[in-house]
């Protein structure tokens, strides 16, 4: 099995809820986005056309963070290609967040809260599953994929633009997409092979 | 967190709410949750919020004034405002004045329709109706039975949308809506966005129209001429069954009316003769033409239509919008060919007209003293081609409900008048009689600061700070002695800030509020802690139907129940009400119109002077509406109660007859009657020009030539923000962080250079009718040239929400608010300013 | 009989009838909801004045009568007299968008 996920850019309409989603789910600091939202305009009015481009961590076929990886925190599961930290073996070197080519991976050292305040009672409840230290991303919500649900924000996705499923099945959902709709990857050329594809805006 | 109220859960550990996510279970939203809904923990667990009840010590009230907060009980709190207020109500009870904010939905209805009223003050307003649907809502009534509209996207295939991102960011219904337009539009629903600015909307648009701020009026008027007079496009059978286009108009613009029976009288060109539009066996009625009608010529509705958007020429249209004619030309064939006039559908076994095409707006469109003929000419363009309440056309939200199949409750249906108009049932509550009060407006006199009296038909009336600053104008005997104020940051979300502040300076100001925000701060006396959304019980906080979402698919009631009890101090609006009811001895009227309120008939009507708890009322109007296994407690555990939708109910126009009133014989009365009341008391600036029955079009005031001043300035809204409040939430202050424009002022790149700003430059923004933004330059391609675009409710400087402090920019400032810059219609006001630009030094 | 009326949400002067206002009317023992509105009119004036032109037999749409606490819907319906003359009274809501309805 190759988890991976379809984000339409035509359903798309970059509201940023797949990054809260995220945030809501997973309780990361001020700053940790594992979802979030690229945008890109181009053309000479009235001419113009703009583009929201979600990207996350594209659990890449072919990850540069785990090959640079010094102490193998940094792994990708055998069983469905998710690319995840082991924070208790990740000593902080941050060569990973160097090698994304993608921008997915976020160090924790600063402990900020997002009031400034110190941190408030939710805060003070989620942030306890993070460690200090250590780099964090994206991993497809495997404590989700435990009680069989998908990644939150896949779930939350209020234009439906965001499909998860298993890249080896080719009549799943997201394989069907793929090669039905012209799906591409982020940057290929780079040779990572992600698990993120998108399907054209215009189509 | 934002207007819609979608269905919600919550999941807490050890009594800490960790996560909210949508209810896949509750038709509004079906699971999914917009970036507001999905960050209201940080609203819950905000440490800015006030906690405890506040009291001023420094007796100085100004903006940005420190009002030096000392801490109070809430006996002590609640004392001091009984005490005014049984003042305030032996001397005269009007002088109790009410502002609330629609966010807040439930308990500002419950001090709507049950304290005021218990109290005896009619001087309620909602402050931000003019930034929101005035002009929609009036339409959305006599064209659709309803408070607001949708389109039916699940049979469209051409949605036209001006100045409104439905389904692509905000609108009624988000959520639900932004799952079915994506759908439509992979299914291959084609969208037009008009608009100034390449916002959310038009980025998902297969079109993008940029467009002069304020001229959507005139696109439409041009495209309404295209269709019905040069391309003969319209839907004539529509026109003359199911609309007022037959009836005949007299000279002097009155419906012409049967000497006996007073009913409007149509041609019957079988007989030759002018006949009342019911009489028995009429024959088939002229459409379109002029005749002698006692010797007095007149012509049908539809007929006078195509002779009053005759001079909207694409030549004309175009020197007015900007927009080039053939692209008008263009546009009206698409929209007019894809309503496939003639076609039909079926749907749950019932044949039903098809017409697959939606013209909708929103504030963009007609948030301008243009406000009512702009909204009418882009209303009629649905109704030209028969896409009104009908599969794939504009919807009503909702305008029949034949209750839940075991009790037959919530109901409530449309009728015709005696016109044979239509008439909407229950607008916002379970009515009994199934009939909605306010209509038609009767214009009578001057002496209501909200002008409910003079212009009351707007649901929200929000000119009540500019009528108090002009009270010399009008007739009001009485000035606010106590300002109640539900949550609403009248400073930043009217007008400029010195409307608001000069109307209410010299009143006894309660905010019940959340933050200690701009308004608060420079007006209040008492601030009382707002239990928020997360913390409160409100039973049925969807109301009857207008956040349902349109269409077919399931009506759904909710609770919304705490998911904390109340942090710190803080209480719930509704209990305060009932606390302070009870203290001045109006418990029993406050009962009576809690009755009215939720529809509650015995058994569960409250009795007499009996003081109920707020859960005891609650678990009344779940068993009224949904019967004794469905109370409060059903409620608290199963979250939601759902059925399926009747097709007769969504597609109800087939079922009941009543004619969609092209016509406005209602604004022409309305207008004559201002008018005279107006001469009557020596009023100035009372401009009734506008009280058009048919569409037309003239500039708004912004977008009239100014000397010197050579841009048009406006705000925008995006899909993370709504109101001011949003500005304090980290969650979505992070998104506006790292997003390319909503910090900034967008501006034209050429316009730019040419002023030699370059992108990231400090520039200040100067109103013509006074004001100054200051904020930095993002250079885009995306916005009209004449335009600069801001996104909305930014710029908080109040003390009290020290996290939105500084950031965004505040728009409002642009504006003054007078009867100059109103649409006397709907009291909507022109919220687009002229300006000019330059850049300045960094400070 | 005896009616003690009491108004709620009553719009316009205080020549009008200002809400909260309580008085008596003497009327005749089978008074109906729409003799009333009648004898409201004629003391308070408009809105009661044009409600009174409303042509189908239930009360005008603005408008909800209560005897007591139990809601009169037609005009023909008879004000029961011990609701009348009792505790409850007559209470007449006069109703905007905002209110109700």
């Amino acid at each position: 099995m190759r988890l991976g996920m379809v984000i339409d850019l035509k359903r798309c309409i970059g509201c940023y809820g797949c990054q809260v989603a995220c945030k809501a789910e997973n309780g990361t600091r001020p700053g940790t986005t594992w979802a979030r939202v690229v945008k890109r305009e181009w053309g000479e009015y009235p001419d113009v056309k703009k583009l929201s481009i979600p990207v996350l961590c594209m659990h890449c076929g072919e990850p540069p963070c785990v090959e640079v990886c010094p102490t193998g925190a940094s792994q990708k599961r055998e069983r469905d290609g998710i690319v995840f930290v082991e924070g208790d073996v990740c000593v902080g070197c941050r060569a990973c967040v160097m090698a994304c080519p993608y921008g997915a991976r976020y160090y924790q050292d600063d402990q900020s809260d997002y009031f400034g305040q110190g941190e408030n009672a939710y805060e003070q409840c989620v942030y306890s599953a993070h460690q200090k230290g250590v780099v964090e991303k994206c991993d497809f919500c495997r404590h989700r994929l435990e009680r069989g649900e998908e990644p939150a924000c896949s779930a939350n996705c209020m234009c439906k633009a965001r499909i998860f499923g298993d890249l080896d099945d080719p009549e799943s959902d997201v394989s069907r997409l793929i090669r039905e709709e012209g799906g591409f990857q982020l940057n290929p050329e780079l040779g990572t092979d992600p698990s993120v594809w998108y399907l054209p805006q215009e189509r | 967190m934002c207007y819609n109220q979608c269905g919600i859960r919550g999941h807490r550990v050890d009594g800490t709410l960790v996560k909210i996510e949508g209810n896949p279970e509750n038709p509004i939203g079906r699971g999914r949750l917009c970036a507001r809904g999905l960050a209201g923990i940080q609203l819950l667990y905000d440490p800015h919020r006030v906690d405890r009840p506040l009291r001023r010590t420094n007796p100085e009230k100004g903006i940005g004034v420190d009002p030096g907060w000392e801490e109070i009980g809430w006996d002590e709190a609640l004392d001091e405002i009984t005490e005014r207020l049984v003042r305030v109500r032996e001397q005269d009870p009007r002088g109790l004045f009410f502002s609330g904010t629609v966010i807040s939905l439930a308990p500002l209805m419950h001090a709507l329709g049950t304290f005021l009223p218990a109290f005896g003050s009619p001087s309620a307003f909602v402050s931000d109706g003019h930034h929101c649907g005035n002009a929609e809502h009036i339409l959305a009534r006599t064209l659709h039975a309803s408070v607001t509209t949708n389109p039916d996207v699940a049979h469209c295939d051409h949605l036209l949308l001006f100045g409104c991102q439905a389904g692509l960011g905000t609108y009624y219904a988000l959520t639900t809506m932004a799952q079915d337009v994506a759908d439509a539009r992979v299914r291959g629903m084609k969208v037009v966005v008009v608009d100034p600015f390449l916002g959310t909307a038009a980025e998902k648009a297969d079109e993008w129209v940029p467009i002069k701020p304020g001229s959507d009026g005139a696109l439409a008027c041009a495209m309404l001429h295209l269709l019905v007079n040069e391309y003969r496009i319209f839907d004539a059978d529509y026109l003359r069954d199911h609309a007022d286009g037959p009836y005949l108009l007299a000279e002097d613009g009155w419906y012409a009316r049967d000497l006996e029976s007073g009913k409007p009288l149509v041609w019957d060109i079988d007989a030759g003769e002018a006949r009342p539009f019911d009489a028995p066996d009429l024959g088939a009625l002229a459409l379109e033409g002029h005749y002698l009608v006692e010797s007095t010529t007149c012509r049908t509705v539809f007929q006078a239509l195509r002779e009053q958007v005759a001079r909207w020429t694409p030549e004309v249209a175009a020197e007015a919008t900007g927009v080039p004619a053939a692209v008008i030309r263009r546009m009206a064939r698409e929209f007019g060919e894809a309503a496939r006039i003639g076609s039909t559908t079926v749907i749950d076994g019932v044949e039903l007209p098809l017409r697959p095409a939606s013209a909708l707006y929103f504030k963009g469109a007609h948030g301008h003293d243009n406000a009512w003929p702009t909204s009418l000419a882009i209303e009629l363009l649905n109704e030209v081609v028969g896409a009104s309440n009908v599969p794939g056309g504009l919807l009503g939200t909702n305008p029949v409900c034949l209750g839940h199949p075991e009790t037959g409750s919530p109901r409530w249906q449309p009728g015709a008048d005696g016109d044979g108009l239509l008439e909407a049932g229950a607008l916002l509550y379970n009515d009994p009689f199934g009939r909605s009060p306010g209509w038609p407006p009767t214009p009578e006199s001057a002496e209501l600061p909200n002008l409910r009296d003079l212009v009351g038909w707007p649901i929200t009336t929000c000119f009540t700070p500019a009528a108090l600053n002009d009270r010399e104008n009008f007739s009001f005997d009485h000035a606010p002695q106590v300002l109640l104020n539900y949550g609403s940051n009248l400073l930043m979300s009217v007008a400029r800030p010195e409307v608001c502040f000069e109307a209410f300076r010299d009143a006894f100001v309660v905010c019940v509020n959340l933050y200690s925000d701009e308004t608060a701060e420079a007006l209040a006396d008492i601030v009382l802690p707002d239990a928020c959304y997360l913390e409160r019980l409100d039973p049925l906080p969807n109301f009857t139907r207008h956040h349902h979402p349109v269409g077919m698919g399931d009506w759904g009631h909710t609770i919304r129940q705490p998911m904390v009890e109340p942090l710190y101090e803080r209480r719930h609006f509704s209990e305060v009400l009932l606390e302070l009811a009870h203290r001045l001895g109006i418990t029993e009227p406050m009962n009576l119109l809690t009755n009215n309120l939720f529809g509650l008939t015995p058994p569960h009507a409250l009795e007499g002077g009996v003081r109920y708890g707020w859960r005891e009322i609650a678990d009344r109007a779940y068993r009224s509406w949904f019967g004794d296994e469905h109370g409060l407690e059903w409620f608290e555990e199963h979250g939601v109660i759902t059925w399926p939708k009747k097709v007769e109910e969504v597609f109800w126009k087939p079922f009941i007859h009543a004619r969609a009133p092209i016509y406005n014989e209602w604004v022409k009365r309305s207008g004559e009657q201002v008018a005279e009341i107006a001469l009557d008391r020596g009023m100035k600036g009372i401009d009734t020009s506008g009280f058009l029955p048919l569409p037309d079009w003239r500039p708004c005031r912004a977008g009239r030539p100014r000397e010197g001043y050579d841009l048009q300035a406006i705000y925008y809204r995006v899909p993370w923000h709504t109101f001011s409040m949003t500005y304090e939430n980290p969650w979505l202050d992070e998104i506006s962080r790292g997003e390319p424009y909503s910090y900034f002022i967008c501006i034209n790149t050429a316009t730019a250079r040419a002023k030699e700003i370059e992108d990231g430059d400090s520039i200040e923004v100067e109103g013509a009718d006074g004001g100054t933004l200051r904020g930095r330059a993002r250079l885009t391609e995306g916005v009209h040239p004449d335009v600069l675009a801001v996104a909305n409710n930014g710029g908080h400087w109040a003390k009290g929400m020290p996290f939105a402090r500084g950031k965004g920019i505040f728009f409002n400032q642009l504006l003054p608010m007078d009867l100059e810059h109103t649409d006397l219609v709907s009291l909507s006001m022109d919220c687009d300013a002229r300006v000019r630009v330059r850049k300045v030094e960094e400070a | 009989m005896r009616v003690t009326v009491k108004l709620l949400g009553v719009l316009g002067s205080r020549d009008r009838g200002r809400s909260g206002r309580c008085f008596d009317l003497t009327l005749s023992d089978d008074v109906t909801a729409g003799d009333l509105l009648r004898a409201l009119a004629d003391r308070c004036g408009a809105p009661f004045r044009d409600a009174v032109e409303s042509p189908d037999g239930r009360l005008p749409r603005h408008i909800r009568m209560f005897a007591g606490s139990e809601m009169l819907v037609e005009r023909e319906q008879a004000l029961a007299p011990a609701s009348a003359a009792g505790a409850g009274g007559v209470t007449v809501v006069l109703l905007t968008p905002m209110m109700g309805g």
